[in-house]
């Protein structure tokens, strides 16, 4: 080799470096300041090398297009904090000791238990008319024989071996034995074999807190993504509140406080509830949440000619910053049927109403989480909502409308955020569509409008489980499999969120106060309908269930002798399907 | 904090630690794993060894990293058992919600390059990458976050800005050819 390639060889090895090191620097340069030195000798290469001014400059954008991420952060599942609580009981009992339980050490949320598929505090005021919806929470202290509820896991002592089911829960309000409404959430990560369910002990715990409330609530549904969730109850005036309420931050996300909580303050007798001191736990101000100084009103004592929502009336009493608030988000109404839902997304909720005074008949009322009032966006009268299909609903009327004769059913998507309606091809009624819009339960038949409400209702027919697409809705035709028909007036249809599980409550004919239940395993790709063995099939059951994660849940209707309900909950896993219940309770409502 | 592991005050941590960090760290193993159920998992597993080893958290004030240390751990042991992540695209919404079809374009469109890039870059660089940019930890939280020296941090960080760079001009070049080996790929057509 000559002196010359050595040069040569020698200098093309120095640029390498060079530029290895230059490109080293503009990386570093991003995540802290050089040295002066290397700052300098950096500048000085730039300006000389184009290759490197560019791929520094490809770091920069690559920074900006990677925290461009930070708009797209996941939200973890509410649930989260009580599987991670289960688990870490689990090793504590592993070890020998026991961690601290957040309702045990003092009178807050049973944070341990609060969470996943329907979790909510009515902590509803103390006066309708003092605008008292909300009130502080209290912990209920437990019975000294027995506890107000069923809290908790499975105690399972001798008997049958439970089946373990992951970490879940199931949520329900209900009056305690000492007559006061309790708000329960229990964690059931084991149940029994269906038919040694009996031996199987019953669901219990002690931290169920009290909770305040004026209205009886009928049904409450939890936003999928909020901490917030929708009760509807009769106000004893003849119509239905349907109030909004933004939960303590601990309760929805299962999430437990990063600090300790100072202890609930005993309901409040005025209409402002008693503040606790701020502490980081509590709600924290969102746009999406109701605004904290509306306060809930009374539905209006005249009734009103029209279904359009009325403001509250007379906001007088404000929340304090420290309580979840309420909002009043319609009125003069009577909410019609058992599908009002939020959207997948959480954003919008929607129902079924009609006017308290039974002018008119039900429209489609949705709200859009942060908006004052709910809207209606039918105005024909003879709309109800059957499901989401995604970002839009799926809403259903009599083909023709005007007589009570039995009519073909006609459904329609409309875009909540426009109101723009498409008809659906297939004459079917109230579609309820899975998650992954591939299967719809609908009502394939006639409908009939009831004289006396003028809700249409299903008239001659069956339940089938049909082909859906978005683009082209439910299949016209090939019903895959029936699912029930004969005399079915109302019914309440619910997938869980894998779209493989769904559960039907169709209402008794003579007694829609109570219906029959089933839980059905949906094939996804061929549609075929299993029921498999130990899932419930026809029990009877109070309108209002759960179905999500794994677990279905639902009400008895209190015994003829007197006895009281019980929450019934069956969970399941690929290979099994079992059972527990709760002890009695009245006045029960499971939320969903 | 050595000494006598007391359950109690072990749990009390923990649940304090959880609400503060358990939105970050699962957003974290999410963005490691792609994968919302599995990272929901995970971030159960971390939060467990963070009560079975309390008595390791030297200093409070570190809990943040100590914490993602352990989530760390727990991402790269996951990786290495399976060998293989599973590319999905990834929505940001929560279990249960189906994501819409213009959600999947829109973000097709906006981030499934640079998804798929860092998804092509090495485990431990991803981690560097996303810890210092989209978890905002720097210097020696970064370095201990990772479990390693902070020079090596710097070291890694600065690798996986190349490999990023160059991920990304992979995945951009491959994009390209395929839009234009695609037929009816005219932008008059594709809205069609």
């Amino acid at each position: 080799m000559s002196r010359i390639q050595r040069i040569r060889r020698r200098r093309a090895s120095e640029s390498l470096a060079n530029h290895d090191r230059a490109r080293r620097l503009v990386a570093e340069r991003l995540d802290g300041s050089l040295e002066p030195i290397e700052a300098t000798w950096l500048r000085e290469h730039l300006a000389g090398c184009s290759v490197c001014r560019a791929i520094g400059a490809a770091y920069e954008a690559d920074r900006i297009a990677l925290r461009g991420l930070r708009d797209q952060t996941p939200e973890p599942p509410r649930d989260l904090w009580a599987r991670t609580s289960a688990a870490i009981e689990r090793e504590a009992s592993i070890r020998g000791g026991r961690p601290r339980r957040a309702s045990n050490a003092r009178p807050r949320p049973a944070l341990g238990v609060l969470s996943g598929i329907a979790v909510i505090a009515v902590v509803i005021g103390a006066s309708v008319m003092s605008g008292g919806w909300l009130n502080t929470p209290t912990t209920v202290p437990p019975a000294a024989t027995q506890p107000p509820v069923a809290l908790g896991s499975p105690v399972t002592g001798p008997g049958p071996t439970p089946i373990s089911v992951g970490a879940g829960s199931v949520g329900w309000v209900g009056t305690s034995t000492n007559g006061q409404l309790a708000y329960n959430v229990t964690s059931v990560d084991q149940v029994c074999p269906v038919d040694r369910k009996p031996a199987c002990a019953e669901v219990t715990d002690g931290n169920s807190r009290q909770v305040d409330l004026t209205i009886r609530p009928k049904s409450i549904s939890q936003s999928p993504v909020r901490n917030q969730a929708v009760v509807v109850g009769s106000d004893g005036s003849g119509s239905d509140a349907v109030l909004v309420i933004a939960l303590p931050t601990a309760v929805p996300s299962a999430t437990p406080a990063p600090t300790p909580t100072p202890a609930p303050t005993p309901p409040a007798a005025s209409t402002t509830p008693s503040s606790e001191p701020s502490t980081s736990t509590e709600p924290t101000a969102d746009a999406s949440e109701p605004p904290a100084s509306v306060s809930p009103a009374s539905p209006s004592p005249e009734p009103p000619a029209s279904p359009t929502p009325k403001p509250p009336a007379s906001p007088s009493a404000t929340p304090a910053p420290t309580l979840a608030a309420t909002l009043a988000i319609v009125s003069g109404v009577r909410v019609v049927g058992q599908s009002a839902a939020y959207s997948p997304d959480g954003n919008w909720f929607a129902f079924t109403a009609r006017p308290s005074d039974g002018s008119t008949g039900p429209d489609i009322y949705v709200w859009r989480v942060g908006d004052d009032l709910a809207r209606a966006v039918t105005g024909d009268h003879a709309s109800v909502f059957g499901s989401w299909a995604g970002s839009r609903l799926i809403g259903s009327r009599p083909a023709s409308v005007g007589g009570t004769a039995a009519v073909a059913a006609a459904s329609f998507i409309i875009d909540p955020e426009t109101g723009k309606e498409t008809a659906l091809a297939a004459p079917v009624w109230r579609p309820v569509v899975d998650p992954g819009d591939h299967w719809a339960v609908v009502w394939d038949g006639s409908v009939r409008v009831d004289p006396t409400n003028r809700i249409p209702v299903p008239d001659k027919g069956s339940l089938v489980l049909r082909g859906y697409s978005r683009a082209d809705g439910v299949a016209l035709s090939g019903a895959t499999s029936s699912i029930a028909d004969g005399d079915v007036s109302e019914f309440d249809v619910r997938w869980d969120e894998t779209g493989t599980w769904l559960a039907i409550w169709i209402a008794d004919a003579s007694d829609p106060s109570i219906g029959r239940l089933s839980l059905l395993r949906i094939d996804p790709v061929s549609g075929a309908v299993e029921r498999p063995h130990g899932a419930p099939q026809d029990v009877t059951a109070l309108p209002g269930f759960s179905i999500a994660n794994g677990r279905l849940a639902w009400a008895t209707p209190p015994g003829q002798g007197g006895e009281s309900s019980r929450v019934q909950i069956v969970a399941w896993t690929n290979q099994a399907v079992g059972a527990v219940e709760s002890g009695p309770i009245t006045n029960v409502v499971v939320i969903h | 904090m050595s000494g006598l592991w007391d359950h109690e005050e072990a749990g009390a941590f923990v649940e304090t630690l959880f609400a503060k960090h358990h939105g970050e760290i699962y957003a974290y193993l999410v963005r490691m794993l792609r994968e919302p159920e599995l990272a929901a998992d995970l971030t159960q597993d971390a939060f467990v060894k963070a009560y079975k080893n309390y008595d390791t958290l030297e200093k409070p004030e570190n809990a943040r990293a100590w914490l993602y240390q352990i989530a760390h751990r727990v991402a790269l042991d996951e990786i290495r058992r399976r060998k293989i992540i599973r590319f999905f695209p990834w929505t940001g919404e929560s279990r249960g919600s189906a994501p819409s079809a213009e959600h999947l374009v829109m973000e097709a469109h906006l981030s499934g390059d640079m998804q798929r890039a860092l998804a092509r870059i090495p485990e431990r660089q991803r981690a560097a990458l996303l810890l210092a940019e989209l978890h905002d930890m720097t210097g020696v939280e970064l370095a201990e976050a990772l479990g390693v020296s902070h020079v090596a941090a710097r070291a890694l960080l600065t690798r996986a800005r190349e490999s990023l760079r160059q991920a990304l001009a992979s995945e951009r070049a491959a994009e390209a050819e395929a839009d234009a080996a695609r037929p009816g790929s005219h932008p008059a057509e594709r809205r069609r």
